[in-house]
């Protein structure tokens, strides 16, 4: 189109994009209350803020709000593949406002040993193509994907997060725009936490870690004592004979911290963390008249050993931290194991567990997370962060939409809520949980939706 | 004069002088009663002034412009340049010059 070529005798009172609201059940919920068929449909819930700095306010005429438009002073960029006005440019391409508050399209590429950022001057019809690009030094690595999970208001700056096959975030890097166009630079940094999984263990001081007894040649019998790491009895005499059970109270906490992805809510640069806490407590009891019981089996205890009995029990919480928001479930479980128990297996039902003929363990309380009860018993101690032979992991669903899953074993799927940076949603129960399948953050005011399919602000 | 000429003229005379009113000539106007009335007259073919239908442009390339303007959709995003149109050229039905001009607009 010329210049004035069709403009001419016309006045232009308003352009662009006025039709903003909720997309769900693939239409666009407006705010008269209509509905309106979207251009096409967001690729998932995340949405973006495209927003000139000093923008000058927009009003929305009456007759054209009764009419469901809405004329605003920022664009929205939704889903992953950052569509802009409907038209996708890729997950590595965004709207870069520059300090002059000229609109470009950022493009990030990557070869060896670099990535590049190329800028395409954005907005403008008919007019030649406007570029320029700068480079840094950058490390990729094989088998990383390298996703753009956030970008905040005006393109400024980007979260580049780097995850495995199995989508575990491995790397996480903060990229910086600055300048105008035809100068602009571009840095990267790394935000990587070390380490990148954090573990926090503790024992609590009521614990009573002795579980062996020595006893001499002469049958003198001492203990307990502890054991050291190579499960030999600290304290205890040289020579004779050693019987092994288990520590007498273990009483111990276990705080692991993951990332999960990273956000730019409010235009500020946050990891978005996964903790998992399990306080676990096991009280043994062992047959004191009978303390060097011959293990016809050699088990992991050693030639000899005490009958016991040890009931265990763990609590905790999954946690999800998104922008300084947490939304966490409870979790507990309860079991018991015998060595030499006072019974058979002809005695037992299907949630008792056979190791051999002299071990045995018994699920007294499955697994329940917020109401979710494991849906098969299990044979294996839980040491939190696990759910039916299952890892617990925090997924990404949106850029500032995250859930709690299940993955792997008979719960796979299950997932337990979905968080936004100041709102969540859980499952109402075990079963329904594909109402929080999806879930949108409104990258302005922060309202947070969910909904079994795509749900998405536009 | 023959004398039916004359019988006619006496018969013409003798029935104006009995007044008949609708035959009568009208009373004088009294002076100052009549409105203002103007006249014109439009010319006919060959005159030398006004526009004849229809107007051509001469030439896109003839068009003069004000200088760009832009307008800029709610967001920020997207940009129109426009040149306002000053003034077209046209030639009439006569072949005569006509120009248009417009105002830059507000």
């Amino acid at each position: 189109m010329t210049p004035g070529e069709r403009f001419d005798q016309d006045e232009v009172l308003r352009f662009g994009d006025p039709w903003h609201g909720l997309y769900r059940n693939g239409v666009i919920e407006l705010p008269n209350a209509t509905t309106r068929a979207p251009g096409s449909s967001p690729s998932s819930g995340s949405s973006f803020a495209i927003q000139i700095p000093g923008q000058p306010a927009a009003t929305t005429p009456t007759e054209d709000a009764a009419q469901g438009m809405t004329w605003l002073n920022y664009a929205i960029m939704t889903g992953d593949d950052h569509a802009v006005y409907g038209r996708p440019m890729g997950n590595n391409a965004w709207i870069y406002i520059d300090a002059d508050g000229v609109p470009w399209r950022a493009v990030l590429t990557g070869s060896s040993g670099t990535m590049t950022i190329t800028l395409h001057r954005f907005g403008l019809f008919d007019t030649a193509e406007e570029t320029y690009s700068d480079s840094i030094s950058f490390v990729w690595i094989s088998g990383q994907d390298m996703k753009v999970d956030d970008v905040d208001s005006t393109g400024r700056n980007a979260a580049l997060v780097f995850r495995d096959a199995s989508s575990s975030v491995q790397r996480v890097f903060l990229l910086t725009l600055s300048g105008p166009g035809a100068t602009f630079t571009v840095v990267v940094e790394d935000e990587t936490p070390d380490p990148l999984v954090s573990v926090d263990a503790y024992s609590f001081p009521d614990s009573i870690w002795g579980a062996g007894w020595h006893r001499t040649d002469e049958l003198d019998i001492t203990g307990p004592y502890p054991f050291d790491n190579y499960g030999n009895l600290v304290g205890a005499p040289s020579g004779g004979s050693v019987s092994k059970a288990l520590p007498l109270m273990a009483h111990y906490s276990s705080t692991t911290t993951t990332i999960v992805g990273a956000s730019l809510v409010g235009d500020t640069f946050a990891l978005v963390t996964f903790t998992t806490y399990a306080e676990t407590l096991s009280v043994t009891t062992v047959d004191m008249g009978n303390l060097f019981n011959i293990d016809y089996y050699y088990g992991p205890l050693g030639a000899y050993f005490p009958p016991y009995h040890r009931v265990t029990t763990v609590t905790g919480f999954e946690r999800i931290s998104l922008a300084g928001f947490d939304t966490e479930v409870s979790n507990e479980w309860s079991g018991e194991e015998w060595k030499w128990p006072p019974f058979d297996d002809s005695e037992t039902d299907e949630t008792y567990h056979w190791v051999d003929s002299t071990y045995v363990t018994h699920v007294v309380s499955p697994i329940e997370i917020d109401g979710h009860v494991e849906p098969a018993p299990l044979s294996q101690w839980s040491s939190g962060g696990s759910f039916s032979n299952g890892a617990l992991r925090g997924v990404r669903v949106a850029n500032r939409a995250y859930g709690l899953d299940v993955s792997g074993g008979p719960g796979s799927g299950t997932r337990f809520f979905v968080c936004g940076p100041a709102d969540n949603g859980f499952s109402i129960s075990p079963d329904t949980g594909s109402a929080i399948s999806n879930a949108t953050t409104h990258p302005i005011s922060g309202d947070f939706v969910t909904g079994s399919t795509t749900v998405c602000w536009v | 004069m023959s004398g039916k000429d004359l019988t006619e003229a006496l018969r013409a005379l003798t029935e104006a002088g009995q007044g008949t009113e609708a035959a009568s000539p009208p009373a004088m106007k009294t002076r100052g009663a009549a409105g203002i009335s103007r006249g014109s007259a439009l010319p006919e073919g060959g005159s030398t002034s006004g526009i004849a239908s229809p107007l051509v442009e001469t030439a896109y390339a003839n068009r003069t412009f004000h200088s760009n303007t832009t307008i800029t959709s709610s967001d920020g995003l997207f940009t129109l340049i426009i040149k306002p149109v000053k003034t077209i050229k046209f030639k009439d039905a006569a072949s005569r010059d006509v120009t248009i001009e417009f105002k830059a607009p507000a």
